[in-house]
Formats: structure tokens, C-alpha cells, sequence
């Protein structure tokens, strides 16, 4: 007789039933499930898995030089001069690309002999001399046939470039303290300048300058300053490089350029701020300050933002004690009184549209929808931006035009704000009404029970 | 002329026979009595789901392009639709905590005993419902952590053996979860999960009409005090009602629920992305299962558990009943009492 399934012997075959049922569908799943984990740190790990390998190399270099007498004999002595290049070389540019020691120094690393591989015979060069180094890259990087192999988008006119830079003026003429391409590029391990661990990376091209020009001993001979790598470095440059990351940011050889380092001109700095600050130089150059600054021979944007320690623009410069219009105009003159009449403007507009933010990050704290209002701030933001940019042209009216745009859109974001807290006012009031009613509601009730309780009681007791 | 109509629907309803039940109803008077307003409140909580649902349902649009805005303008632009968005968060999360509480009440009061088992395993399904529920309404307003909170939580369900995989395909519409998904939520959300609960809650509440209110085992055979329901309980629980409605407006006006940013499936998850609170336990313990245990998938493991555990709360009476004929009935509250401990545990594990 069998039971119910309250009974005895159903749930226990029942059940054991069940047991097999999973323990057969342990064994047969599919083996791919997706983890939590990895849904979680799948990006993680992508990211750090990418970063190894580009550190790591793909060792494909190392096993292809594997046959060379070079690598070899050099490798014995890893820890001494004669032997701490092949490491970096082979991690290095040259030797992914295929090449191998003999591609710069000739040679013959095919015999072992070590008296017959580094025979001039057999085109053994050596080391080159710090003198000849721009010939001895240049012999395949200025050549257009052999580096198009490579890439044939690299450029070809570095050596041509560096002649026409301070360093290889000054190497032309014998000194050989200067910079040549080892000087920035290393000299085995050469990486491209896209791997953040380059030397020419831009995040570490200030460091690279910095081993020759923050040098005192050795910019004295040339009468430079050693504090421009570390004036750069707390610039607003080298805050957008060094604390946001922002590779896009300036660094040394963007102003400079690379191979043809030299300090721009007073005629060249607009243009080469104006590769990037576009709009600004645009605008000055619609400006009368333009023909002035020609005629007294001063650098369009250095004269007021200066060159390597470039701090944040801001109305401090057009009002502040510091204000670099002093340099040339007096306090009460009208130069002056145009620059304090746009730095008033942009301040008061700046300082509303924070207001309007302040406001509406209050009413959206207090929970109110407010983004609407949120997003039409932006625009005023911008015109504060845009108010700062006409500053370039020095006509007060075109910066007061704009802060007035911009008040209004501050206004009406305010206003939106202060809604939102009248609002929520009628809400909490609304809600102490409700609050109210539903007292009297729980107290009617709660008298009702009584009465019901009590008559319960008195009836009972009559029972 | 009151009189007369019910006399002409009498004839045709049978009013006086549910009359008559209404009447002669009593509700047992004790120290936990408080734990019989429970199910009242969730009844009246759903009400207002109900309620403040259909409202949304006037201006939600179920589309990957158009709920978050249409949730956005029913906060912003409709006449008191913030008070209506926040009461049916509100109302859900209270919903669920206090339909937790009356399962917990109803488990360590013994109250599914012959004969009320059915009673038990119908309330069980209505909260696994319940929970249904918040998983597909989060979704809705297609909100970035709504979205990535459905994205683990239906990845989850693809490490149930076998099914999972075309479960999980069947729950997003897809491979990923994306306006498919969200279309289907909105299904299951307004019509599949209200026509289920529509059918238990009549079973549920018919058989707490049939079966009567249960004491705690001590009292069984003692004689205790009862009210009549017919006014004296019903009073108290509108009373109750009331506080709760009190608590409900207050949170409502105080901390209206949030928006958030719109889902961008294009974006990487953000920082802190978790379920609502009622899914946290399950959450953190399979976070903190193995990767591989024994050479299964340790989320397999956790999901399976899940299940099992599921199946076990549903079978409560009959375990009930074996521990009573071993002799041990003290057993199944100890597991229960572990059970909430570990919950409660866990689900602080996920707020650390």
C-alpha cells in the first residue's frame, strides 16, 4: 500500500530520485557557464592582460635571435657593460621588427668565432662614434625604401630635422655634450613612442629633457635655466599629463618639436599655441593688441601666459595685483579699466552659473527631477568659457554680449531651482495635511475599537 | 431600499452564506497576535500596487528609447505622478520586507500544520511572485543600475544546469539584455506575474476563510481568549493600514526614489552595482562561493542551492512532519532560526 505523499516510503524514493536527477545534470552541464566573477572583472582583467603582454614582449624576438653568435657571447656577460644590452635590445623596437645586432653594427653573427664575426671583413662597424650617430640611424631611418618595409607611414626627415635643431647645430660644430638620438631614444632598447614604458612617451618626455636640461652644471655652459622641466611639470600642462593622465596635454617637443628642438621665435609662438588653442589665437589676432605686439617685438602669448610654468588662466590675470596687463599698461588707464570691466563681467556670470548649479544640486539632493535645468546650465557654462576666449580680442562689449547670454540662462536655471523648492515646500505641507487626516483617521479608530471592545466585553459578560 | 437589493443580490450571490462566515470569524488573542495583521498588510500594500501600477501604466512607455524619459516625465511634468512613482517603489520594498515577515511568523508559529499546508506552499509561491515582481518592475524605468543589476541577475539565472542558458535567452530576448528585455519585463510585470498572483491570492485567502486562523502550538489545547473579526479585528487591522499608509506618504515626500542615469549599454559597469536589498543575501553568497568547487562552477553550485532551498521552504510541512515523526521538532525552527540569521548576515555583508 502506498502512502500519501506525507507518508513513509514515497518521500524517500522520491527524493533519492530527485538526488540522481541533479547529480546526472552535475555531470552532463555544459562547462561554459559565465562566471559572476567574470562579468564583474572581465574588463579588469582584459585591461591588466593587455598590459603584461605589451610589457612582456611576445618573445618572438628572443627565440629568433636565438642563433646569433652576438646574443649569444654578449648574454655570458649579462651583468657587465659588455652584456647589459641584449636584454633591452631584445625587448626593443629593432629586434621585434626582425633585426638583429649586425643590422647596425655589421658583422657576421653567424660563426662563432669571435675574432672572424667582428672582422671588418666581414663589415663589422663597431661602436659609433657620438659624433657620427645621427648618420648611423639615419643610414635606414632616412632612407624611404628600407624603413617603408616597416611602416610606410613613419617619417624619414629626422636626421634632416635634428641638423637644423640647437643640437645638431651645435654637434656640427664639435661639441659633443649635446643631445643626439641615443641622447632621447636610448641606445639598444629603443621602444615606439606609443609604449607608455618609451622614453619618449609623452608622459615621460619632460623626464627625458630633464636628464640634460634640468643639469645646472651643464646648462650653465650654455647659459640656459635648469628649472624648465620642473617649472613645465607643475604647469597647467603638466597637471593635464601628470594628475589627469591627459597624453593629448603639451609636453616638451610639441612646442619645441622633437628632432628639430629649438625654442619658437617670438613670430612662431602664436602659431604654435595655436596648434591647439586655436579659437584664442584666432580672436587675438582680430585684436589691436596684435600690430602693438609686433611693433615692440613681443611673443603673442608668452608676454602674458609665459612659456614653461603656464599656470590656469583665470580673471586674476585681467584684475589681479599680478595681472600681466601691467606689464604694459597702468591702473586707472583705459587698457586697465577694460581689462577690470571684462574680468567683473566674467566673474559675476561665473559666479551665478555656480550658484545655479549649487541650487540645483540642492533641489536634486531633496530629491526633486531637476535635470532639465541641469542640462540647459551647460550652456551658460559654455558661455563663460566662450566670455573668457573674447578676452583675447580686448573689446569689453563682445565679453559683456556674451555674459549677458549667459546671465539669462543662469536666470532661468535658478529659477527652475527655486521652483523646485517651492515644490517640495507644498509637498512637505501637503504631506503634513495627509500626516493629519490620518491621525484623526487612527484616533476615530482607535475610539471605535474601544467601544466595539468594550461592548464585546459587556456582552459577553450578559452571556 | 439597501435592504431590498441585498436581498435581490442574496438570491442570486449567496451574500448571507459569506455573511455568516464573516460573522462567526474570531481571531485568537495572544502574545503574537500582532503577527496576524501581517498578511492584512500585505494585502493592503499590493492594493496599493494595484493602484498606483495602473496609474503608472497611463504614461509608462515600455521601450529601451522612451521609459527612462516617460518615468522622467512622470516625476517632473505629471500632477502629483512623483507621489505615485515613489509609492510604488516604496510600497514594493515595504511589500516585500513585511511579506517576508509573515512568511517568518507563519514558519516559527507553526501555522502550516495540518490543515493548513496548502495555505503555506500557496504563500510561499506568492512571495517567490513578489519577488518576481521587483526583479522585472527594477527594470522598468531603464536606469543604469536597473540595467546592470538585470544584466548579473539573468546572467545568474544562465548558470542554472541544462535550462539556464535558454532560460536566460527566453528572460532577455537575446543574447544581451536590451530593449527586448525590457519589453518582456514589462510583460511579465503587468500581465503574466498579475494573473499568477490573482489566482494564488484567491487560493490563499479562500483557505485562511476555510481553515480558520491557527494558534501557536502551546496554545493548541489550552483555552485562549478570541475577538470576533466582524468589527473588533477588522478595526485594528485598518488601524494598521493606516499607520502603514502614514509610513508610506512619509518616506514617499521625505526620500522620493530616484531615477538615476539613463542605461547606456555602450558604457562599463558602474562602481557599486547591486540588486535590491531582498536579492543582496543571494548576492554576496555567490560572490563568496568558489569559482570551482569539486569541479563544478561554483555559481552553479550557489544557483542550484538556491533552488534547493526554494523547494525545501515550499515542502516546509512536510518537513515539519518528518522531524515530528523523528522525534526532533525542535529541528526545522533551529534551521530556521540559522536561516534568518544568515540572511540578515548576509544581506549586512552586502551594505558593508
Amino acid at each position: 500500500m502506498r502512502k500519501t505523499i506525507f507518508g513513509r516510503h514515497y518521500p524517500v524514493w522520491g527524493w533519492a530520485g530527485l538526488a540522481a536527477v541533479l547529480l546526472l545534470m552535475f555531470l552532463v552541464q555544459p562547462q561554459a557557464y559565465r562566471g559572476l566573477a567574470s562579468v564583474v572583472h572581465a574588463a579588469e582583467q582584459e585591461a591588466a592582460e593587455g598590459a603584461q603582454s605589451e610589457a612582456q614582449g611576445d618573445g618572438a624576438a628572443e627565440e629568433s635571435h636565438q642563433d646569433s653568435s652576438c646574443i649569444t657571447c654578449h648574454d655570458v656577460f649579462k651583468e657587465t657593460p659588455i652584456g647589459d644590452m641584449v636584454e633591452p635590445f631584445l625587448k626593443g623596437v629593432h629586434a621585434r621588427a626582425g633585426l638583429g645586432c649586425e643590422s647596425c653594427h655589421g658583422g657576421d653573427p653567424s660563426t662563432s668565432d669571435k675574432e672572424l664575426s667582428m672582422s671588418p671583413d666581414r663589415g663589422y662597424k663597431g661602436v659609433p662614434a657620438r659624433g657620427d650617430m645621427p648618420q648611423f640611424c639615419g643610414s635606414c631611418h632616412s632612407s624611404a625604401e628600407y624603413m617603408r618595409r616597416f611602416d610606410p607611414s613613419l617619417r624619414i626627415d629626422q636626421v634632416a630635422e635634428y641638423r637644423t635643431s640647437v643640437h645638431g647645430q651645435k654637434l656640427a660644430e664639435g661639441d659633443a655634450n649635446v643631445a643626439t638620438c641615443i641622447s632621447c631614444h636610448g641606445v639598444h632598447g629603443m621602444l615606439p613612442a606609443s609604449n607608455p614604458l618609451a622614453s619618449v612617451h609623452p608622459a615621460n618626455v619632460a623626464d627625458t629633457c630633464a636628464t640634460c636640461h634640468a643639469d645646472a652644471e651643464l646648462m650653465a655652459q650654455y647659459d640656459l635655466p635648469a628649472d624648465q622641466p620642473q617649472l613645465f611639470k607643475a604647469s597647467v600642462h603638466g597637471a593635464a599629463i601628470y594628475e589627469r593622465n591627459d597624453f593629448g596635454a603639451a609636453t616638451c617637443n610639441d612646442c619645441h618639436g622633437n628632432h628639430g628642438a629649438t625654442p619658437p621665435g617670438v613670430e612662431s609662438v602664436a602659431h604654435v599655441c595655436g596648434n591647439c588653442h586655436g579659437v584664442q589665437g584666432e580672436l587675438f589676432s582680430e585684436s589691436s593688441h596684435e600690430d602693438i605686439f609686433q611693433m615692440f617685438e613681443m611673443s603673442a602669448c608668452v608676454t602674458c601666459h609665459s612659456n614653461h610654468e603656464i599656470a590656469k588662466p583665470g580673471e586674476f590675470m585681467l584684475a589681479g595685483e599680478d595681472s600681466p596687463c601691467l606689464q604694459c599698461h597702468e591702473d586707472g588707464d583705459v587698457g586697465m579699466e577694460a581689462a577690470h570691466a571684462m574680468a567683473a563681467d566674467i566673474s559675476r556670470l561665473a559666479a551665478h552659473v555656480q550658484e545655479a548649479r549649487d541650487l540645483l544640486t540642492r533641489a536634486e539632493q531633496a530629491g526633486m527631477e531637476v535635470s532639465s535645468a541641469q542640462f540647459d546650465l551647460h550652456s551658460a557654462h559654455e558661455k563663460v568659457i566662450l566670455a573668457r576666449n573674447l578676452v583675447h580680442t580686448i573689446v569689453p562689449e563682445r565679453v559683456k554680449e556674451t555674459v549677458a547670454e549667459g546671465t539669462a540662462i543662469a536666470q532661468s536655471a535658478e529659477q527652475s531651482g527655486n521652483e523646485a523648492f517651492e515644490e517640495l515646500r507644498y509637498r512637505r505641507t501637503g504631506l503634513f495635511v495627509a500626516l493629519f487626516v490620518i491621525a484623526l483617521a487612527i484616533v476615530g479608530l482607535w475610539m471605535w475599537i474601544r467601544r466595539a471592545d468594550e461592548q464585546l466585553e459587556e456582552s459577553r459578560q450578559s452571556a | 431600499m439597501i435592504a431590498k437589493i441585498l436581498t435581490w443580490m442574496d438570491d442570486r450571490l449567496d451574500i448571507s452564506a459569506m455573511r455568516h462566515l464573516a460573522v462567526n470569524k474570531t481571531v485568537p488573542v495572544h502574545r503574537f497576535s500582532w503577527a496576524y495583521f501581517l498578511g492584512g498588510a500585505v494585502l493592503f500594500l499590493l492594493m496599493i500596487q494595484l493602484a498606483t501600477g495602473i496609474l503608472l501604466l497611463l504614461y509608462y512607455r515600455p521601450s529601451a528609447e522612451e521609459a527612462y524619459e516617460s518615468v522622467q516625465f512622470i516625476v517632473a511634468e505629471v500632477e502629483f505622478g512623483w507621489l505615485i512613482r515613489s509609492m510604488h517603489s516604496w510600497s514594493a520594498n515595504l511589500l516585500v520586507g513585511v511579506a517576508f515577515l509573515h512568511l517568518f511568523t507563519t514558519f516559527f508559529m507553526k501555522a502550516y500544520r495540518k490543515p493548513r499546508e496548502l495555505t503555506w506552499t500557496s504563500g510561499v509561491l506568492l512571495l517567490f511572485l513578489m519577488l518576481g515582481f521587483g526583479f522585472s518592475g527594477y527594470l522598468l524605468p531603464w536606469n543604469e543600475l536597473a540595467y546592470f543589476a538585470t544584466q548579473v541577475g539573468t546572467d545568474i539565472v544562465g548558470a542554472v544546469p541544462l535550462i539556464g542558458h535558454p532560460l536566460m535567452v527566453f528572460l532577455r530576448g537575446g543574447e544581451q539584455v536590451t530593449g527586448a528585455t525590457l519589453t518582456r519585463f514589462f510583460g511579465f510585470h503587468v500581465a503574466v506575474l498579475p494573473a499568477l498572483t490573482t489566482v494564488l491570492i484567491l487560493l490563499h485567502l479562500g483557505l485562511v476563510q476555510k481553515h480558520g486562523i491557527s494558534v501557536p502550538p502551546k496554545l493548541e489545547n489550552k483555552a485562549y481568549k478570541t475577538l470576533p473579526f466582524l468589527p473588533n479585528v477588522l478595526l485594528r487591522d485598518v488601524l494598521a493600514w493606516y499607520v502603514l499608509l502614514a509610513v508610506l506618504v512619509t518616506l514617499c515626500a521625505f526620500f522620493p526614489w530616484e531615477l538615476g542615469t539613463k542605461a547606456d549599454p555602450f558604457v562599463s559597469a558602474p562602481q557599486g552595482i547591486r540588486p535590491e536589498w531582498y536579492f543582496l543575501f543571494m548576492f554576496e553568497t555567490l560572490k563568496i562561493i568558489p569559482s570551482s568547487v569539486l569541479g563544478m562552477e561554483g555559481e552553479t553550485l550557489g544557483v542550484l542551492g538556491f533552488g534547493l532551498a526554494a523547494l525545501a521552504l515550499i515542502l516546509v510541512p512536510f518537513w515539519d512532519y518528518l522531524a515530528q515523526r523523528m522525534g526532533r521538532p525542535a529541528l526545522l525552527t533551529w534551521l530556521g532560526v540559522l536561516a534568518v540569521i544568515y540572511m540578515a548576515a548576509m544581506t549586512m555583508v552586502g551594505y558593508l
